[in-house]
């Protein structure tokens, strides 16, 4: 086990390293003088943006200036954004905690309905109950999340009244939105639910069990979902990904405050080191949690830790 | 989505036993079979009718602001008009076209590349493959649609050709591993040690040998990655940062809809039905062609 | 929260090189705050029915909180919908109308412009100025505390008003309020001396503006460069309890408010305990929460969904005019294609405006004839100017030598009349009817394309005077806010995206600026203006109304002269 976590950092490290090295460079293959534009708002005489430029380090050679950046961020400090004046940690910090709520919800949601859906469709293959939901998990996968999403306020918010329509706050806010995203990831999971039990059902050991006259059930549940569930515990690591995604039009549709509007208003505004400490951030997390998942694979299927 | 896998040997034997066009046959027969490609591939004829003759179908200018402004759905606007008084129906055939060719081009840009890159990895090995694929996971560890933003950020501008360049680039990587993956197992095959060992040249055995033995996966890829591609686009445009006015680019329509939906629920209603329609269909047809091109896989 | 050393010196370095280049620098505006930001709404706005271009000068009609205090409940909880994000909350430091939307009750002025655009006493009780403009003598009331304990006087007067001019702050729209200014002096504990080196006619309309709103010095000086920006202390009825960017900003009562405020109906504190605002950029959005009782009081409504509270049972509408300028398109008198003043002019006769008001703002609004609304300038003279005429736009092309292209796009000299509109987007999509004003300019054959952004890059790019057209509009107390507009010297600086430099228009700008006696000083802003029409270096569209909705439990709002809401009346009652 041991072997394998570390053979899991080692390759961890390099990428998390690419990682730096792509968001760094952003900054540099912006068109135009990031230093004048971080004055854009001033007008201000050549000294002046030279004076900044020396005291932002921006006139070093480019590698002393990403070792600078490393040091840093290791440290936490991701520089200022030109739009607030504001430490980039200290807005990714306010804000982060609105998203991880939404993307845990929406990921309870999407298991909620989509292990279910899948687990169903795979035992009653061919059947409604597995046309149906697969019909379901299709249009789902394939629906924009801004129209479900614009959809939903229609229904609940502006016909029903039942959710607000926007912003954060209590648990009413979230509603919506954590529906919005755990919908279109409940399709997916759904789908694989269903493909990884079909295989898991079509084994030997699941006959072999069958033959020894064990309650269906009991089979199913004791021995085909635990192994149906080794691939789907990949999609969670997948998913914190997409789901990462899904929040930045989320948030955006129903004018939450959180990590994926914040960073489509700094896009918006051209605050590059906001964006570039949010991707730096959101990469640094979607590894993490893939490394976190590979080694729950491990855990869940003792033969992967070979590899 | 799309795992990588080969064609078993026996069934690549198989196939080799046949000319092209009985390959083709058997295959069409295959897809046949699968309900939901013949859907897919009903709605994608009705969708590439509307693109290329847009132009002819369209009853009004798509772009052309009237005095009929909000009109609902029914006669003389089959699904009524905007804020601007355009006719939705018309600026959703002409948004078809935006839409294809979108998909179309930013998979090109992704499958382009990522199988060459692809290629070039599992065929060479060591220190080729290790940096490539090291650049290949830098790019998976930045979410798709983060990576598209980055991309447009640094490109500057808004716009469609940048928005495609980003949809593209950031579809890169699904195709490296898949074909990387394949080529590591059609490269051990006899008739490709065969190739090498006559002295073929490399590019003949990379595109002659090797390519056709990983484009099935490919081709399911390419499928299912214009649905996502057409979606991601829409996201984008939808956040204003992909088409830009009056472009009846349907995230684009969607969003301008936005403020009306509650009582003109069909401006949005619309292009968000187009959107659905167009990606399900990819991914049926994606679905149905992995299936026939993988019978491993079928059920 | 507490900086590392390093973001410490980053932070100070920012900060130091900004303010040095403050003074070339000047940002906005006029007194007023340049909004160019509401774009979506404001447009939005426009009421209809009024026909009514407001009234004098300025505008704001307030409706009158007819309730006489004693029947007004104390206590409860106002939400407040707006359309913006505050960039910040420092009255001396935003560019920013919302900014004022939110602070007009926290921040005390000299003097106050009420209804009528009459200045009244505020912190001032009275005052004196010079006949030659440079020199304004203020008796200030000697019963004023801020919120923090700290007692006003002349030396606040000072440290406010020096703090503004100090190369190393960045200030928003106040400095040009302060323009010539020289010093402050405590001539006595309560009276405070302001002396320009220059003349600065209209200091006494800046003086009742927000952005010369007092802050108290001790606060100011003991708060992180953070905390100025997020919770900053004034003297009024209401204090800033916090601002959480991009979600919610609250105000707090101020209980030890011991006067009676300017245009209230009673003395001591206010009515409610709590004011909050919060962030909803999406109109139609913002319009539900008003429908759905999670806010009471909303500013600017859709255009599209008034129907649904004009009249209707439960709630008011209230439409006061903006002062300053109309929603207008500053043209660029530099950059290809608009640098002809061909161009220009066809653009003028080429847009359509009662079609942008019937479609944008369904009625909400006014034609704009002229630099300064009809309510800010009476201009009649201006009204057959560039009458809407797409005829008249081809023929002027024509004559100019751009002909008719194959794609219905005219070219000259094998160049394409191609041109950009740099459209702000603050959240929720670009205001509609900027694609009218894109669709009406291809009719003629011009080909304009729109490039929406957010603030920061939208101020950038007008400053490098990047764009052709820029639709905006900008709040002015005073006739002075031509300046920022059109003085050749705030190309760059301030407000003048036209890129306009025009030495007769310079000269008149000045010299309104000395001009004391007020029939003179308004012919010399009717004759700048005269010029700047005939150069077609605006392009006026509406005058616009600052529509605000609100449930009829709400009772009391009020507006000042500059159309800013007034809090301390307002009571929710059951």
């Amino acid at each position: 086990m041991f072997r394998f976590l570390l053979s899991r950092l080692v390759t961890t490290v390099p990428v998390l390293f690419g990682v730096s090295l792509l968001v760094f460079m952003m900054l540099h293959l912006v068109p135009g003088d990031p230093v004048k534009m971080m004055l854009s708002e001033f007008q201000t005489s050549p000294e002046q943006v030279e004076l900044l430029r020396s005291q932002l380090h921006l006139n070093e050679p480019l590698p002393q200036q990403y070792g600078r950046f490393v040091v840093n961020a290791l440290q936490g400090d991701l520089g200022l954004s030109i739009r607030s004046k504001r430490p980039v940690r200290n807005e990714i910090a306010e804000n982060l905690g609105s998203t991880l709520q939404l993307a845990a919800s929406a990921l309870l949601i999407a298991i909620g309905i989509g292990m279910p859906l899948g687990i169903i469709a795979a035992l009653k293959q061919h059947s409604w109950l597995d046309i149906g939901p697969m019909i379901f998990a299709l249009s789902g996968v394939s629906m924009p999340s801004f129209w479900l999403g614009l959809l939903l306020i229609f229904l609940f918010s502006l016909r029903l009244g039942w959710f607000p329509a926007t912003g954060g706050g209590d648990l009413k806010h979230l509603v919506l939105p954590a529906l919005t995203l755990g919908l279109g990831a409940s399709a997916i999971i759904a789908r694989l639910t269903r493909s990884s039990m079909l295989e898991v059902l079509r084994q030997d050991y699941m006959t072999t069990a069958r033959a020894k006259g064990l309650n269906e059930t009991i089979v199913v549940l004791r021995h085909g979902l635990k192994n149906a569930l080794i691939p789907v515990v990949t999609i969670f690591g997948l998913q914190f990904g997409s789901l990462l995604a899904g929040a930045v039009v989320v948030e955006t549709v129903f004018a939450r405050p959180g990590i994926g509007r914040l960073i489509v208003n700094s896009i918006l505004a051209k605050d590059f080191p906001m964006v570039q400490g949010i991707i730096l951030f959101t990469a640094t997390a979607y590894v993490v949690a893939n490394l976190l998942v590979d080694l729950a694979y491990g855990l869940l299927d003792p033969r992967i830790r070979i590899g | 989505m799309v795992q990588a896998r080969t064609l078993n040997v026996d069934r690549q034997e198989e196939l080799a036993a046949y000319k092209g066009e009985a390959r083709w046959r058997i295959f069409w027969r295959r897809l046949r079979r699968s309900k939901g490609a013949l859907v897919g591939i009903f709605i994608l004829t009705l969708l590439l009718i509307a693109a290329i003759g847009a132009p002819l179908l369209a009853p009004y200018n798509p772009i052309k602001i009237t005095d009929d402004a909000l009109f609902s759905p029914g006669f003389p606007y089959l699904m009524g008009t905007d804020q601007y008084g355009r006719d939705i129906f018309s600026r959703i055939l002409h948004g078809a076209r935006i839409s294809l060719i979108i998909g179309l081009i930013s998979v090109g840009i992704a499958a382009a590349f990522g199988v060459l890159i692809g290629l070039i990895a599992g065929y060479y090995g060591k220190w080729v493959d290790a940096t490539l694929m090291w650049v290949v996971n830098v790019m998976l560890a930045v979410p798709g649609i983060l990576l598209a933003l980055a991309i447009i950020t640094i490109r500057g501008e808004p716009s469609l050709a940048n928005l495609m360049i980003a949809v593209g680039i950031s579809g890169i990587p699904t195709y490296a591993r898949l074909v990387r993956g394949s080529v590591l197992a059609a490269k051990e095959n006899l008739y490709v040690e065969a190739a090498r060992a006559s002295g073929a040249p490399t590019r003949m055995i990379l595109f002659r040998h090797l390519l056709p033995n990983v484009i099935a996966p490919v081709i399911v890829a390419a499928t299912l990655g214009t649905g996502t591609a057409i979606l991601a686009a829409a996201s984008l445009s939808f956040l204003g940062l992909g088409s830009q006015p009056p472009s009846p680019e349907w995230g684009r329509m969607l969003s301008e809809g936005r403020g009306y939906l509650r009582d003109q629920w069909w401006i949005s209603t619309g292009p968000g039905l187009a959107i659905m329609l167009t990606v399900l269909a990819m991914n049926l047809l994606g679905d149905g062609l992995r299936d026939a091109l993988d019978p491993r896989q079928a059920r | 929260m507490v900086p590392s050393s390093f973001l410490r010196r980053i932070w100070h370095a920012l900060l130091h090189s900004m303010t040095a280049s403050v003074a070339g620098v000047v940002i906005l505006a006029v007194v007023l705050s340049a909004c160019s930001s509401q774009a979506p709404s404001t447009a939005t706005t426009a009421p209809a029915a009024s026909t009514a271009a407001p009234v004098a000068a300025g505008g704001a009609a307030t409706p009158a909180a007819a309730t006489p205090a004693a029947a007004k409940a104390k206590g409860g909880r106002l939400v407040v919908a707006l359309d913006q994000v505050p960039p910040t909350l420092d009255p001396h430091g935003s560019p920013s109308a919302v900014t004022f939307e939110m602070t007009s009750s926290v921040f005390e002025t000299l003097l106050y412009l009420d209804k009528d655009r009459k200045l009244q006493p505020y912190l001032a009780e009275s005052y004196e100025a010079s006949s030659d403009g440079k020199i304004y003598t203020f008796k200030l009331r000697k019963d004023v505390k801020f919120t923090d304990g700290t007692p006003f006087n002349a030396e606040s007067v000072k440290y406010n008003f020096d703090r503004i001019v100090d190369p190393k702050y960045k200030p928003g729209g106040s400095l040009a309020a302060l323009s010539g200014y020289d010093k402050t002096e405590a001539v006595d504990e309560f009276t405070a001396r302001v002396t320009f080196k220059t003349a600065n006619a209209p200091f006494l309309t800046y003086a009742a503006g927000g952005t010369l709103g007092m802050m108290s010095p001790t606060a100011t000086k003991a708060q992180t460069p953070e905390q100025v920006t997020q919770v900053p202390v004034g003297s009024g009825p209401f204090k800033i309890k916090e601002l959480v960017a991009s979600d919610h900003a609250t105000l707090i009562r101020n209980d030890d408010y011991n006067r009676r405020a300017p245009g209230s109906d009673h003395d001591g504190p206010a009515y409610l305990d709590e004011v909050y605002f919060k962030f909803v950029p999406e109109g139609a959005t913002r319009a539900t929460t008003l429908e759905s009782g999670e806010s009471q009081l909303i500013h600017n409504i859709p255009p599209q969904t008034l129907g649904r509270f004009e009249g209707a049972q439960g709630f008011k509408v209230d439409k006061p005019a903006y002062v300053g300028t109309p929603r207008f398109a500053a043209l660029n008198t530099k950059l290809f294609p608009t640098d002809d003043p061909a161009v220009r002019k066809a653009l003028l006769y080429a847009t359509n405006k009662e079609a942008i008001i019937n479609n944008s703002y369904k009625g909400i609004g006014t034609v704009a004839y002229a630099p300064l609304t009809v309510g800010t300038l009476d201009n009649s003279q201006f009204k057959t100017l560039y009458a809407y005429n797409p005829d008249q736009a081809k023929k002027t092309l024509e004559d100019a030598g751009w002909k008719a292209g194959g794609d219905g796009i005219r070219t000259k000299d094998g160049k394409r009349l191609e041109l950009v509109i740099n459209a702000i987007d603050t959240g929720a999509g670009i205001d509609n009817y900027i694609q009218l004003v894109q669709a009406q300019w291809r009719e003629v054959g011009i080909d304009a394309k729109i490039k929406a952004q957010a603030r920061a890059p939208w101020y950038e790019d007008n400053y490098k005077c990047a764009n052709n057209a820029v639709p905006l509009f900008l709040r002015s107390g005073d006739w002075d806010g031509m300046f920022s507009l059109f003085h050749s010297s705030t190309i760059g600086t301030n407000f003048n995206f036209s890129c306009y430099n025009n030495p007769e228009v310079d000269k008149l700008l000045t010299d309104g600026k000395a001009e004391t006696d007020t029939a003179k000083r308004r012919q010399i802003y009717l004759d700048a203006a005269k010029k700047v029409m005939d150069d077609a270096a605006f392009l006026p569209l509406v005058d616009e109304l600052s529509v605000w909705g609100y449930k009829s439990t709400v009772n009391g709002l009020t507006f000042n002269g500059y159309t800013y809401p007034l809090f301390m009346d307002v009571a929710i009652s059951k």
